[in-house]
């Protein structure tokens, strides 16, 4: 009972703008209140938030976190949406499918969705519209492309996965190249179906030459990956001396395209202070609300309960699913994660799934919150970049929406889209 | 319309920027600290054992609680949503005053209860003994970085709070 | 109405620590009908890490939890006084004599627990650790060059550092996701606890007979929570924490050779030293303890009373102990 008041003042709060770090310690000190009064609320306070953050696998957040501020002030990024564009060539709806590439090549540098639209809302979305797009197809393909970012490796929503579920952080962080891709794939293909239908021109063509030098173009931010995720998969790094690399890597790719300016570094370290302190102010309150939920021994109940109801095990698996693509509509993906996980990954390894396969699930299902209403971060981040109307980008999404349920599906259907790679690791 | 002053006094511009600066170094030495030991590790076979607590200890708490001030100042307009641009204005300064309200609580709570807990640290002497692989600063150091950065926060925003109310946005 | 009382710890249920300690206790103190006591049990770091723990029992949050000196070596340095190399190998004679000296009177309850409001109740013990690694076997001293160890923490850092190893102090049930992504090459474990964190699946290689220390973890009640209880509560806790202390200890002596072998079947490799090189480990541990005890002189705590007072409580336990057993 308590739980669910404490839950229900927690959404509440969100919806008011409340910033969700203080939403959630809000809700906590409610809960914890209630349970063990004044000096329970204190005596988690003295102690939770420090050792919450102060986690040495926690340290490849902010890392990453860089690593994609330092490659964004580069200018890499710019190229990779020209270069794309140049060797999609004349397809139909090129230009779009374009996007998708450059969105996944965002992706392979960056952890995290929302700073992978707001860029290429920026570059992509005017010159689609400028070439006769639909207004919807253009923002709803940069909206959808920026999720990718969660998912192909680094994602930062995977790495805190992994430390949240105990599991291990370099097969974690491996798991999502195959459906990251796959999702970038489903993407582009509804992009190409959108432009048959009339939502798109042909794109042009390019010489070879001008193709050849394309290739070029995508060569620093495939090399970075190659890198960062290359060591991981061969273990010769752990994903935190990945990341950090992969600032060092950042930092050189700043260099070597003659970008490397005190304004441009400063840039990108303050950049990354909102970020990760943004994050990381969320994971601490969450386990300080993660205090509640212990004291509130609802877990255990729930589990009892979940094992010993008469139906097929599937069955709950996809109503569990379908719980975090509602929650994924009101909340931080992060939070999400920080605030639900300790009570479903008990259910779920009950039931026998597989730990890492169930965070990318969930993963893929929340990160659709992500371009849907009301709190559709990505689409409001490429309407405000693009000056093109909110209800527009929602609309423009609902195709993408569609495509992002097939691949939740597929993932749900055969695991082995998430456990190949990792299982080639050990 | 009246054209109102809106941005944040310099004290609040200040501290956020202070804190902002402590929580980017803290950010930068997390790279160092990790290219250094693996490094030492691969390179020389001869680990610095030391890094893992002053990462867990300094710097992550460091780059977080640092930080909030200066979130405060520039991450405040991340949640817009289209429930809270639909609600009447009252209902939305109801809002910002609970926003305040709650910022306080908590980062009050996050001073006094963190302020204890370095407090008590510092009146045993806690300190890791020689030849411990713990970063060697006394204990209070470190569990002072909370009560410290939550304290910048709660100094920003009582001093912010009437333009923050006033105001639709955050926008320095 | 029964009062309350609120356990929390780092280990799971199946955990010998639970299954000879922990659970007998609560069993024991929620028996009595009169002045009743009701545990809530939260295993399993569902209340955070073994600093965590112990902190929200002195800020009221939680009554029971342990408090490992390895874990806490800037709060109780002194009391890693039983992770010191070399010094016995029975864990009941160490028990007993830990516990004579974490009692009211005893030098480490006035000089460390009593100072930070904690009651100790009972004490686990694990003596036996031994180095063992994932990459190559350490078959002399000059193959610990170089090597990460995850110790306990504590004077097991010293212990680890003398055999020429970098120690990395971490819980022990962060040990598996370390060993399994290399950010240590090996653990200093006793083979007694390897099985509960499944490190024999990642491990390869063991020494056999180093004695490279042992770990000791009190569970302590907070002042506070103690001085809150009625005088029979009181005596109800007191002597179920000594069954529980008895228990452990025979429990862990029980268990130790049983985990060797599992370890074995799971195909970990044991590496016995010949004579020489076994010396060569003995010389080098050795001057570990009084280093420890001449380095906590030096910063003005009472290093070496302590060890010696250890020392003289270990004897007449072990004494006691060999006497028992001649007239069995
Ligand atoms: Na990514
Ligand atoms: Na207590």
């Amino acid at each position: 009972m308590i739980v669910l008041i404490v839950s229900i003042v927690l959404l509440a709060l969100i919806l008011l703008r409340v910033p969700v770090a203080f939403s959630i310690m809000a809700a906590s000190i409610l809960g914890l209140g209630l349970l063990g009064g004044l000096s329970n609320v204190v005596g988690v306070f003295a102690v939770i938030p420090t050792s919450a953050v102060g986690s040495f696998s926690l340290s490849a957040i902010p890392l990453f976190i860089l690593m994609a501020h330092l490659v964004l002030e580069s200018g890499a990024l710019g190229a990779v949406f020209d270069s794309a564009r140049t060797l999609v060539g004349r397809v139909r709806g090129g230009t779009g499918i374009a996007a998708v590439v450059a969105g996944a090549g965002f992706a392979s540098v960056s952890g995290s969705s929302t700073a992978a639209a707001a860029t290429l809302a920026h570059t992509s979305t005017r010159t689609m519209v400028e070439e006769g797009y639909s207004q919807r197809l253009a923002t709803g393909t940069v909206a959808s492309a920026g999720t990718l970012a969660a998912m192909i490796p680094p994602s930062i929503l995977l790495v805190f996965y992994a430390v949240t579920a105990e599991t291990s952080i370099g097969e974690t962080f491996m798991a999502g190249l195959l459906p990251g891709l796959l999702m970038a794939t489903a993407l582009g293909l509804t992009v190409y179906v959108m432009a048959l239908r009339g939502h798109a021109p042909g794109a042009h063509r390019s010489p070879l030459a001008q193709k050849l030098r394309a290739v070029l173009g995508l060569a620093p931010v495939l090399l970075l990956f190659a890198l960062v995720v290359g060591t991981v998969f061969f273990g010769v790094t752990t994903p935190t001396e990945a990341a950090a690399m992969g600032c060092l890597g950042g930092l050189i790719l700043m260099i070597w395209r003659r970008r490397l300016t005190l304004d441009r570094l400063r840039a990108a370290i303050l950049g990354s202070v909102v970020s990760s302190g943004m994050i990381l102010a969320i994971i601490f309150a969450a386990y300080v609300f993660g205090h509640f939920l212990a004291e509130s021994r609802m877990t255990p109940a729930i589990v009892d309960a979940v094992s010993a109801l008469e139906v097929p095990s599937a069955l709950i698996m996809a109503l569990i699913v379908l719980l975090y693509l509602l929650l994924g509509f009101f909340m931080d993906q992060m939070a999400i994660i920080a605030l639900t996980v300790p009570v479903t990954l008990p259910v779920v390894e009950a039931l026998g799934y597989d730990p890492v396969w169930f965070g990318v699930l969930i993963i893929l299902a929340a990160e659709i919150g992500l371009i849907t209403p009301p709190l559709g971060l990505n689409s409001f981040v490429t309407a405000r970049a693009s000056g093109i109307r909110l209800e527009t980008v929602f609309l423009g999404a609902v195709p993408f929406i569609a495509a992002m349920l097939i691949v939740v599906v597929l993932v749900f259907v055969f695991p082995e889209i998430a456990l190949w790679i990792p299982g080639l690791m050990q | 319309m009246t054209q109102r002053n809106n941005r944040p006094v310099p004290f609040v511009t200040a501290t956020a920027k202070g804190g902002a600066i402590l929580a980017g170094a803290a950010i930068v030495l997390l790279v160092v600290v990790m290219l250094a030991e693996a490094m030492l590790r691969y390179v020389f076979s001869y680990p610095l054992g030391w890094n893992v607590s002053a990462v867990e200890r300094l710097l992550m708490p460091a780059a977080v609680f640092f930080s909030l001030p200066w979130l405060y100042v520039h991450g405040g307009h991340v949640t817009a949503d289209l429930v809270y641009e639909r609600l009447a204005p009252s209902v939305r300064r109801f809002a910002r005053v609970l926003t305040v309200v709650l910022i306080v609580v908590a980062a009050a709570l996050l001073v006094i209860a963190g302020g204890r807990e370095a407090w008590e640290s510092f009146r045993l002497g806690d300190v890791p003994p020689p030849g411990s692989s713990d970063v060697a600063v006394p204990t209070w150091v470190w569990q002072g970085i909370q009560p410290l950065g939550a304290l910048a926060l709660l100094a920003v925003v009582l001093v912010d709070a009437g333009r923050f109310i006033r105001d639709e946005e955050v926008t320095p | 109405d029964a009062t309350v009382l609120k356990l929390a710890d780092n280990y799971a249920p199946t955990h010998m620590f639970a299954e000879y300690g922990v659970l007998g206790f609560i069993e024991e103190i929620q028996e009595a009908a009169d002045e009743p006591i009701s545990v809530e049990y939260y295993p399993s770091g569902q209340m955070g890490g073994p600093r965590e723990v112990l902190s929200l029992n002195r800020a009221g949050s939680l009554d029971i939890t342990p408090a490992a000196p390895a874990y806490l070596a800037d709060q109780l340095p002194l009391s890693s006084v039983t992770d010191l190399p070399g010094l016995f190998e029975n864990s009941c004679v160490a028990a007993r004599s830990l516990q004579e000296l974490l009692s009211p009177g005893g030098i480490l309850y006035e000089e460390e627990y009593e100072p930070r409001g904690l009651r100790p109740l009972w004490v686990a013990v694990l003596p036996g650790y031994e180095i063992m690694t994932v990459g190559r076997p350490v078959e002399q001293p000059a193959d610990l060059r170089g090597l990460t160890i995850r110790s306990s923490g504590g004077a097991m850092d010293g212990n680890i550092a003398a055999l020429g190893a970098a120690p990395v102090s971490m819980p022990a049930s962060d040990a598996y996701e370390a060993l399994s992504r290399r950010t240590v090459d090996g653990v200093s474990f006793p083979p007694a606890s390897v099985l509960p964190y499944r490190l024999q699946e990642v491990l390869a290689y063991s020494t056999e007979g180093l004695n490279a220390g042992a770990f000791a973890i009190p569970y302590v009640m907070s002042e506070s929570t103690w001085e809150s209880l009625t005088q029979v509560q009181q005596q109800r806790v007191q002597e179920a924490a000594q069954r529980a202390n008895e228990r452990l200890c025979e429990g862990i002596e029980h268990e130790g050779p049983a985990a060797r072998e599992v370890m074995a079947e799971d195909g970990v490799e044991f590496v016995r030293f010949d004579e020489q090189q076994a010396e060569e480990f003995a010389e080098m541990l050795q001057p570990v303890r009084e280093r420890w005890a001449s380095e906590l002189d030096r910063v003005g705590k009472p290093g070496s009373a302590v060890l010696q007072e250890f020392e003289r409580a270990l004897q007449t336990h072990e004494r006691d102990a060999d006497q028992e057993e001649g007239t069995a």
